[in-house]
Parts: C-alpha cells; sequence; structure tokens
C-alpha cells in the first residue's frame, strides 16, 4: 500500500453519538488519499463497534484500541503509527469541511517551510455559545500569518486543536504530546514555537467545532485558567524571562495579581506595577510601586501586560507602538 | 425605497425578475419578485431548492413552506402545479411581503394560507410536498412535527442547512421515516431531499 499524502489522527473514547459525523466528514473530502487513524481509547458505550463496522467498509480506516491511558497517550500511539508525513488532527465530535485537507494540504505545498497549518473555525451549534467562546473564536480566526500568531502565542492558545495539521517529524523532534498540568496542544504549540516552526493559518473555516457541556475544553482540570497560567509561566520563564528576577506587570486587577503569585512561585517578582487608574498610581501593591504609563518610558523593563479587559490589549499594543517599545523586547501581552 | 436589480435565471425552469420588468418571451417561468431580505432568489439555499424543485414532480399538490420568507418557493410550486400553498413564517415583515409577492405573480388568494408563527400553528398530515429553508438547528429541532405534517409519500425539500448541520439533520430525519433522494453540498451551506416513506 502506498503512503497517503495526509494521516488524519482522531482518538476517541465513549463517542458514538457524535463520531459518525466527524468520520463521514473525513470521508467526503474532496482529497481521496488520505489515511485515519482512529484511537479508541477504552471506549465502553459501543464506539468500538462501530469503528470495527467502519474499518470494514472503507481500508483507509485504522483501529488502534488500547485501554483507557487518556488522551496524551493516545494522541502519541496513534501519531506513532501515521504514515503520511503530514498529520490532519480531528476530534470526534467536530466537522470538517469536504475541501479541508486540499486545502491545507495546498498550504503545505505552496509555503514547504511551514510546520504546522490551522484553519478558521466556527462553533457549532450557534444559539448556545456563550459571549467568550465568540471572542476567543473571533480571537483567533484572525491571526493568519507567522508573526502575528507568534506575537499573540502567549496571549491564547493560537489554535483549536482539531483544526491543524503538521508535519509529523517536527512535532515528534520536539518531544510529540507531554501530558502536563496544563493543555497538551497550548504546550505542543509552545515548545514548536521555541524549536524555531513557522505557522499559518487558512483563513477560511474548514472546521466546525461542537460545543457541548461535556466538552474537555470546559471540564478538563488542565482546561482551566490557572492551568494556561501556569503553562504561560512555565514557557516566559525559559523564554522572556530565562535569567529575570524581577518582571514589570502592567495591569494591577485581579488578574495582574494572580500572574504576581503564579511568577512569584517561578521565583520571579514584581518590581513595578503600571497602571491607568489614578486611585492606584502612587500606591504600593505586594510591594511594589504602581506607576503610571510614562514610567516605562524613563525606566523601560522586561514587562508583561496582564490587562484582559476588552480592547485594552490593542489600545497598549498601539500606546507602545507611539512610544516605541518593541513588542517581544520591552513588552509582551499574557492575557 | 426597496433596491432594484437585474432579472437573473435558475436552473433551466426559472427566471427571477422585479417588479415591473418586462420578461421575454420564451420557456421560462417567472417569478416576479422584490428585493427584501427574506431570500428574492441570490442566495445559494435559495437557488438549490429552486433547482430540485424543477425535476419534481408537483401536480395538485398541498405544499406546506416552513420559514416561506418573500415565498419564493411556494410561487415557484403553485406555478409548477402545485394546488395550494401554507406559508409560515415567524417575522410579520417576511408574511407581508410573501402575500405582497404572491399577488404580483397573480397567485389566487384562496390558493395561499399564511400563517404568521411557528409549526404549531399547522394542522393535519396532509402535505404532499415540505420546502423549509430554515437553519439546520431549527430543522432538527422541529423534525419530529414537520414529519408528522407530511403524509406517507411526500417530498421533503430541506435546505439552508450549514454543512456542520447536514449529518445531523440527515440522522434525525431518517430517524422519522424518512429517507435520503439527494443531498447537495454547496459552498456553506447544503439542502436534503427526502421522502417519507411510512
Amino acid at each position: 500500500m502506498s503512503t497517503p499524502q495526509v494521516s488524519v489522527l482522531l482518538p476517541v473514547r465513549n463517542d458514538a453519538t457524535h463520531l459518525p459525523a466527524a468520520i463521514a466528514s473525513i470521508q467526503r473530502q474532496t482529497l481521496t488519499d488520505w489515511e485515519l487513524i482512529v484511537v479508541d481509547d477504552g471506549s465502553t458505550d459501543g464506539t468500538t463497534q462501530w469503528l470495527q463496522s467502519a474499518a470494514e467498509a472503507d481500508r483507509r480506516l485504522s483501529i488502534i484500541t488500547q485501554p483507557a491511558l487518556g488522551l496524551v497517550p493516545a494522541l502519541n500511539s496513534g501519531l506513532k503509527a501515521c504514515n503520511a508525513p503530514l498529520v490532519a488532527r480531528m476530534d470526534s465530535d467536530d466537522i470538517a469541511h469536504p475541501r479541508r485537507l486540499f486545502t491545507q494540504l495546498n498550504a503545505f505545498k505552496e509555503q514547504p517551510e511551514l510546520t504546522l497549518c490551522a484553519s478558521a473555525v466556527r462553533h457549532f451549534p450557534r444559539p448556545h455559545i456563550q459571549g467568550g467562546m465568540l471572542a476567543y473564536e473571533k480571537w483567533q480566526n484572525r491571526l493568519i500569518g507567522h508573526c502575528d500568531i507568534q506575537r499573540n502565542l502567549f496571549v491564547e492558545s493560537p489554535f483549536v486543536h482539531p483544526s491543524v495539521m503538521f508535519k509529523k517529524q517536527a512535532v515528534q523532534t520536539a518531544g510529540g504530546y507531554r501530558k502536563m498540568p496544563w493543555a497538551e496542544d497550548y504546550d505542543l504549540w509552545i515548545r514548536l514555537a521555541v524549536s524555531g516552526s513557522i505557522f499559518y493559518r487558512c483563513p477560511e473555516t474548514l472546521l466546525y467545532w461542537r460545543d457541548r457541556p461535556e466538552r474537555l475544553t470546559r471540564t478538563a482540570e488542565n482546561c482551566t485558567l490557572d492551568a494556561f497560567r501556569a503553562c504561560k509561566v512555565h514557557f516566559l520563564s525559559q523564554s522572556y524571562l530565562c535569567n529575570c528576577q524581577q518582571v514589570t506587570l502592567w495591569g494591577a486587577g485581579q488578574e495582574g495579581k494572580l500572574w504576581a503569585r503564579a511568577l512569584r512561585d517561578a521565583g520571579i517578582n514584581v518590581n513595578r506595577w503600571i497602571e491607568v487608574d489614578p486611585k492606584k498610581i502612587g500606591q504600593r501593591i505586594h510591594g511594589a510601586p504602581v506607576c503610571e504609563p510614562d514610567d516605562l518610558n524613563t525606566h523601560p523593563a522586561k514587562t508583561l501586560i496582564t490587562v484582559g479587559a476588552r480592547g485594552a490589549r490593542q489600545q497598549i499594543r498601539d500606546w507602545a507602538d507611539q512610544h516605541r517599545l518593541i513588542e517581544g523586547e520591552h513588552y509582551l501581552c499574557v492575557t | 425605497m426597496r433596491e432594484e436589480y437585474q432579472p437573473f435565471e435558475i436552473g433551466n425552469t426559472w427566471r427571477i425578475l422585479p417588479p415591473d420588468c418586462r420578461p421575454p418571451l420564451d420557456h421560462r417561468t417567472n417569478l416576479i419578485m422584490d428585493r427584501g431580505a427574506f431570500g428574492s432568489g441570490e442566495h445559494e439555499t435559495t437557488r438549490s431548492c429552486l433547482k430540485l424543485l424543477e425535476n419534481l414532480k408537483i401536480d395538485q399538490a398541498q405544499v406546506l413552506d416552513l420559514g416561506s420568507g418573500t415565498g419564493i418557493l411556494s410561487i415557484a410550486a403553485l406555478k409548477q402545479g402545485a394546488a395550494h400553498a401554507t406559508c409560515v413564517d415567524i417575522e410579520p415583515s417576511a408574511v407581508d411581503a410573501c402575500r405582497r409577492n404572491c399577488r404580483r405573480n397573480n397567485i389566487a388568494d384562496a390558493t395561499v394560507h399564511h400563517i404568521c408563527g411557528t409549526l404549531d400553528k399547522v394542522s393535519g398530515s396532509q402535505f404532499d410536498l415540505i420546502l423549509a429553508n430554515i437553519y439546520g438547528d431549527i430543522l432538527i429541532d422541529v423534525a419530529s412535527n414537520l414529519c408528522h405534517a407530511a403524509r406517507p409519500g411526500s417530498t421533503l425539500l430541506l435546505s439552508g442547512i450549514l454543512w456542520e448541520y447536514n449529518f445531523d439533520v440527515r440522522n434525525r430525519y431518517e430517524q422519522h421515516g424518512c429517507t435520503v433522494l439527494k443531498n447537495r453540498l454547496l459552498d456553506e451551506f447544503s439542502s436534503v431531499l427526502l421522502q417519507k416513506t411510512d
């Protein structure tokens, strides 16, 4: 059997309700030269039986059955079994646009330097989607080019996991998936970025992302805000804040204070707060002075922007541009 | 003031044209439509419905049009030989537009029953053709009632289904005794033609 152009990697546990629709969306791709590696992670609800009959009907499906070991082992064993140089991730409850594989493969052909190509996504069912998820969808869908993605890497996870296609070799070289106290996909994106990967997003909506109450993003302990913050601090202390024992935080609100605590646990202290609230300017918080933004001009130092209010990040970036402060050097947006 | 538009053709049968526009004399069936917010034929789902409709045998059919909007699908069905249409739309302004377009197309008042509301206001199981050009999640929600309104052997033409809902819509209607005859996948939306088999 010849090597397919794309391997689709789909881990599943107990999702007989949605899996047929997800797999049907792969089977009706305009690109037909693919293999689908499904890792059945200890299903007990009929998923296993359904997969067996689906694999008998379509030889492009390969099923790896394992006891319930968890998502990360499932992803790694599936990744190992992928035969194609390009791997498209897929989840059991999502729907791929019929041109998804073709479009992403084409992006790799046109830009051979790419390591990972995501796509725009759209949540469904639409009527139940909350404002925060819609804002996230809109935010990440706008990050198209590598530079934009890279400079927003610490703001939020810039990719929806089942929307990505990546070079298998690059992910394996980066260490594959790791079980950490934070989300395994965000952990991978940052490691790929650190290793010099080139990112891109197809602006077309190629993945429909199903929202439901039991979705992992909502329920898993490694997907909480605390877990994401811990992940960011972990990687920042090895990159932007490497060898730093002190940092300036812009934003002395609740989020800023949570950041101060997480940084302190990593051995990095806040030596200055930047605030625009006149009531806070001049005070001391956790022993560090609260200063107005102009203080950054006279005393520049590595600064993390922790202001989460909608629109504030762009305002701060505009202000920093006017004052010739360089993102990634003088400051970094982390919320 | 309503925006004017140029006449255009859909499939082998239809020509959409604005009021006061003189159509050429040819084999095409003219659908005279105000341009409005509820679809005068430009949208891919409406186009798809009209293309599927032109191949259906619907002489003397009783039609239910759920989410009728401007009424374009009912008007087309009536011009193709259907006997009567029940047009249902939740928007009062859509019902007004539908009524106005029916008059423009010389559809007799007695031939169309306009309902402003939801499917709950429709009684009976007598419909030979069901047209529903509405969102996929709504089609899933109303599947039971819509299938109840369809007589055995009737045709259901469902459209306005975003890609992500296509599988779930087909699945749900199959669970309610329908068989998929055609599944048309468009750029962003899809249309499904079904037959109620029991």
